[in-house]
């Protein structure tokens, strides 16, 4: 029996129950429900379709915990204490609605004493609570004593790990003091029989025992309305929206932008709390503060105003705080100091962002960061609010096509005499080589294209050039937030395209190669495009390119953030330098996944931000710590950025930074 | 209060340009913007309007019909009307001719402020406000930098001057200020409002809505005459010198312009915060800069 269906001063412990419970869901339903009214607040966006593979990957995700122990992998071993409280206390959670809800509110605890499923289910529960219990000083430790840098020892999470670990004691004081005090003697639920026999064998009286146990059952049900009523007002409201916030996760290629439709968009981009799209909005529910994102944050790390984790608790608070004006239908922009730009989020942490996405990739409930940051890239943009450098990058890019203020009759000056296919002059080509800007004019990338053209001379491929055709994919300016000079530049580019026929369009620029495959589709245009990665790989493996006997050469590979966090390509470079060296890839502290940015991209290059440390020189250091030689790479950008720092830091040439095709052409057989 | 801006359209000079005779060879598809100190000119006005209310501005070009590009770019930076000046022999024109015409134009708009750029990129002459001026008959302030309404119809004006050095002045309204190139960035024109101003209908007018021909602005009518063009004397060879103090993407630009010239004798100074300053106050008061 519960102590539900006793009197309590004349008043039936059903009555308190019901009061009570209604109390405390109509406050937790309260907040849901105005919670829910700040969601549609935002902007619409379509994230419905596909809603079984949705359905699918929510499972996937969040009751297995993948969405946590993915970072285990990366040495994060947090991600193992989460999941071990997720289980434990989900089963909890179904226990309340059985024993609690069932067997106490509504009288059913007659059917289930004694039953062997409530045996069963307590002795599940003793050992989850076991589990709750050292997941809970596991984190209070890591907390209060190993303090890591992602987080913050914070009141809530404090609170939190208190009523959780209340919550656990007491169960196990209820089971025994419940066994005691009506003398049942078993040997399951094992902690709580074990408790029970103890407290027999001590001479506390049966009416002690009653009591005790009806209090601390009474109290044990008030914290869990307690904890109903305080999740959807603390940080923990993650535990509601984080699930749907992995449903309902874009299943775009990663990172992509939406497409404005400047006849059909309210405003360009972002700049109030409300021209966010609701899912946008979705994502500051959903943040669990875990910290992830700002530990692997090149901006944070490298001391710049920006801190991806505080840009979603900022815009968290911002809406809490106008949302109830919002809905009143009143303008809360018109007080001072709410401004989302500038009194909520500074134009300089706007611009810090380098569009990595390490804090997406590595965010266990699927927020996007970037898309944000852009978003109020966009409405600054649109505002004419952008720095004198970011000013002329992008005038350059929509006069001259490029971005290095260089005029677009000078495309085709790297290949200074030398022969290059021109597909103007084909009938058809196999190959496309796409060069992007920095291949044609900035000096230290015209040699990667150089590479490229003769390694595509020897192994013989139907290749051509755009030449002067070519310009800007639209990558520098879309990250800056200059939607309608990217689309401009794409639809140009796509209708320069289709002129000609081509199999595949190849380029060794990963912003090229995202941009092409990923989101010119968004405009209509499908090509197949591989990266030069992949291709030299193929090459090599055809036998088209044959290599010298591979040499002694200590190789470390610096991972392109549009390579690999973007397109997931790990693997062909990596490939293509095991095919020159035979001494074995020496990987940095942080690679793959975790490979921290060159600090080029998101328009970075030109938006210069100069507050705290140099991300290159940063990354840099970490090609230091490890005894390479060469350290290889995909991309121009991170070319261009490393070797400017090597000049410098190691001027007698001890490292070198060079593209993989640069070094495929060094071990060329002759 | 109506503001009237006046703007030309020149040649990108980013994209090399062969000179032929007397006579700028064109490259097949030629790039033309707004010349950078119209540009600034107009940033100024905007500035003005976002600060006082009741500000318009009228944005006036004499050009050919391409020219009507900058207008568009105008309307999208926020003027709310332009007017274009449309006939081919403003191509050959000089500062005369076309300041003649702009002033036939600009009488009729009830102005209270004229703003031109000080100089334009391709003649150069900074004739053009000084010629408008007089044929208004209104006073001219040149090579302004920065310029603050005091009161209704008076205007505090700071001028460039040599070596940074500034001149503040006064000057009743209506008065015509030419804007230096420098006194200000460019502010950034979207795709986006280009493509909406674009759709915009510009007033143009013809030589005879101001009744003039082509005998009054042509060359024929030019007091100047230019007799020859060549190009500028190649610069002193640059070299790349690697610096550590430079962020990426300004070694970049020095990357891409060749580095930085190797005339003036520089050197680099390294160490602690307070050696580095007492350093530069030892250099300042060794080249005479502070007192001993």
């Amino acid at each position: 029996m519960t102590p539900v269906s006793d009197i309590y001063w004349h008043i039936s412990g059903y009555a308190i129950f019901w009061i009570l419970f209604a109390i405390a869901f109509g406050l937790f339903a309260q907040r849901v429900y105005f919670l829910f009214r700040l969601l549609r607040l935002g902007r619409r966006e379509e994230r419905s379709q596909n809603l079984g593979h949705r359905i699918k990957t929510m499972l996937v995700e969040v009751f297995p915990q993948w969405c946590n122990l993915k970072t285990v992998t990366r040495q994060d071993l947090a991600g193992i204490g989460h999941s071990l409280l997720f289980w434990g206390f989900g089963l909890f959670l179904i226990s309340y609605i059985i024993f609690i809800g069932l067997g106490g509110g509504f009288g059913l605890s007659s059917v289930l004493a004694g039953s062997t499923f409530e045996t069963a289910y307590s002795s599940i529960l003793d050992i989850a609570g076991l589990f709750v219990c050292a997941a809970i000083v596991w984190a209070a430790i890591r907390r209060y004593i190993i303090r890591p840098e992602r987080l913050e020892a914070s009141f809530e999470a404090g609170i939190i790990l208190l009523l959780v670990i209340t919550l656990m004691v007491l169960h196990f004081c209820i089971e025994g003091f419940g066994y005691a005090a009506y003398n049942i003697s078993a040997s399951y639920p094992p902690i709580g029989a074990a408790f029970a026999s103890f407290l027999i064998s001590t001479d506390i009286s049966e009416s002690t025992l009653v009591a005790v146990y009806k209090g601390l059952w009474w109290l044990h049900y008030a914290i869990i309305l307690g904890f109903l009523v305080y999740i959807p007002r603390s940080k923990h409201l993650h535990i509601l929206a984080s699930p749907f916030n992995v449903l309902f996760k874009s299943l775009a290629p990663k990172g992509a932008l939406n497409l404005i439709d400047p006849e059909k968009a309210e405003t360009i981009g972002a700049s109030k709390i409300q021209d966010f799209t609701w899912k946008q909005l979705l994502d500051l529910y959903a943040c669990a503060v875990c910290g992830r994102c700002h530990a692997n944050c090149p901006a944070t790390l490298s001391g710049k105003p920006l801190n991806p984790r505080e840009v979603i608790l900022n815009l968290k608070d911002h809406l809490l705080e106008v949302g109830p004006q919002l809905l009143k239908g009143e303008t809360p922009s018109a007080n001072p100091g709410t401004a989302m730009i500038e009194d909520v989020l500074t134009e300089e942490v706007i611009w810090n962002c380098t569009t990595c996405y390490a804090c997406q990739e590595v965010c266990p409930v699927g927020i996007e960061h970037t898309v944000k940051l852009i978003d109020m890239r966009r409405n600054l943009v649109e505002h004419g609010r952008v720095s004198p450098s970011v000013a002329k990058a992008l005038e350059s890019v929509r006069l001259l096509g490029n971005p290095w203020e260089q005029p677009q009759s000078a495309r085709l000056d790297w290949a200074e005499g030398r022969k290059v296919n021109l597909i103007q002059d084909r009938e058809e080509v196999d190959v496309l080589y796409w060069v992007g800007c920095a291949g044609a004019y900035d000096p230290r990338s015209r040699d990667i294209s150089l590479a490229v053209v003769s390694l595509l001379e020897r192994a013989g491929v139907n290749y051509a050039l755009l030449g002067t055709e070519e310009r800007c994919c639209g990558d520098p300016a879309r990250r800056m937030g200059e939607e309608g000079l990217f689309q401009m530049l794409a639809r140009s580019n796509i209708e320069v395209l289709k002129k000609y026929s081509f199999n595949r369009i190849l380029t060794h620029c990963p912003h090229c190669y995202n941009m092409l495959k990923n989101e010119y589709p968004q405009l209509g245009a499908q090509f197949e495009v591989v990266h030069h990665s992949q291709f030299l790989l193929e090459l090599i493996h055809s036998g088209k390119i044959k290599l010298q006997e591979r040499q002694e050469l200590r190789l470390t590979f610096h991972d392109p953030c549009y390579l690999g966090r973007y397109n997931d390509i790990y693997d062909p470079p990596r490939q293509v330098l095991q095919a020159i060296s035979k001494a074995t890839m020496i990987e940095m502290r942080l690679n793959k996944t975790k490979a921290m940015c060159c600090g080029a991209g998101g328009g970075q290059i030109w938006i210069q931000s100069e507050k705290g440390r140099r991300i290159e020189d940063m990354r840099f250091e970490q090609i230091q710590e490890v005894d390479a030689q060469v350290v290889a790479t995909a991309c121009p950008y991170c070319t261009i950025m490393l070797d400017a720092v090597a000049q410098i830091k190691e001027p007698t040439g001890k490292i070198k930074v060079m593209d993989i095709a640069e070094l495929v052409v060094r071990a060329l057989a002759q | 209060m109506k503001i009237v801006v006046c703007v030309k359209q020149v040649l990108d000079t980013r994209v090399p340009l062969a000179v032929n005779g007397s006579v700028v060879q064109k490259e097949p598809s030629p790039i033309y913007i707004m010349n950078p100190a119209d540009r600034i000119a107009l940033d100024k006005a905007l500035e003005m309007k976002a600060s006082l209310a009741g500000e318009e501005i009228t944005v006036i070009t004499a050009g050919p019909a391409r020219a009507e590009q900058v207008l568009h770019m105008a309307l999208a930076a926020g003027a709310d009307e332009v007017v274009h000046l449309k006939d081919e022999a403003f191509e050959a024109s000089d500062a005369y001719t076309t300041a003649l015409a702009l002033s036939r134009v600009i009488k009729e708009l009830n102005y209270t402020m004229i703003l031109c750029g000080n100089r334009s990129l391709d003649i150069g002459a900074s004739q053009v406000p000084a010629f408008l001026a007089e044929s208004l008959g209104i006073p001219q302030v040149t090579g302004v930098m920065e310029l603050e309404i005091m009161s209704p119809g008076r205007v505090k004006l700071w001028r460039r001057l040599e070596k940074g050095r500034r001149q503040v002045i006064e000057c009743p309204l209506p008065a015509l200020y030419a804007v230096d190139s420098s006194a200000g960035q460019p502010r950034y024109v979207s795709e986006f409002s280009l493509r909406q101003a674009a759709k915009r209908r510009i007033r143009s007018l013809t030589l005879a809505d101001i009744g003039l021909t082509q005998v009054d602005v042509g060359p024929q009518a030019s007091l100047i005459r230019v007799v020859s063009l060549s190009p500028p004397k190649p610069r002193p060879k640059k070299i790349y010198i690697p610096d550590g103090s430079l962020s990426a993407s300004q070694r970049m630009s020095y990357l891409l312009s060749g580095g930085l010239a190797k005339g003036k004798e520089s050197s680099l100074l390294e160490g602690t915060a307070d050696y580095l300053a007492e350093q530069i106050i030892k250099y300042l008061i060794d080249e005479g800069i502070l007192p001993k």
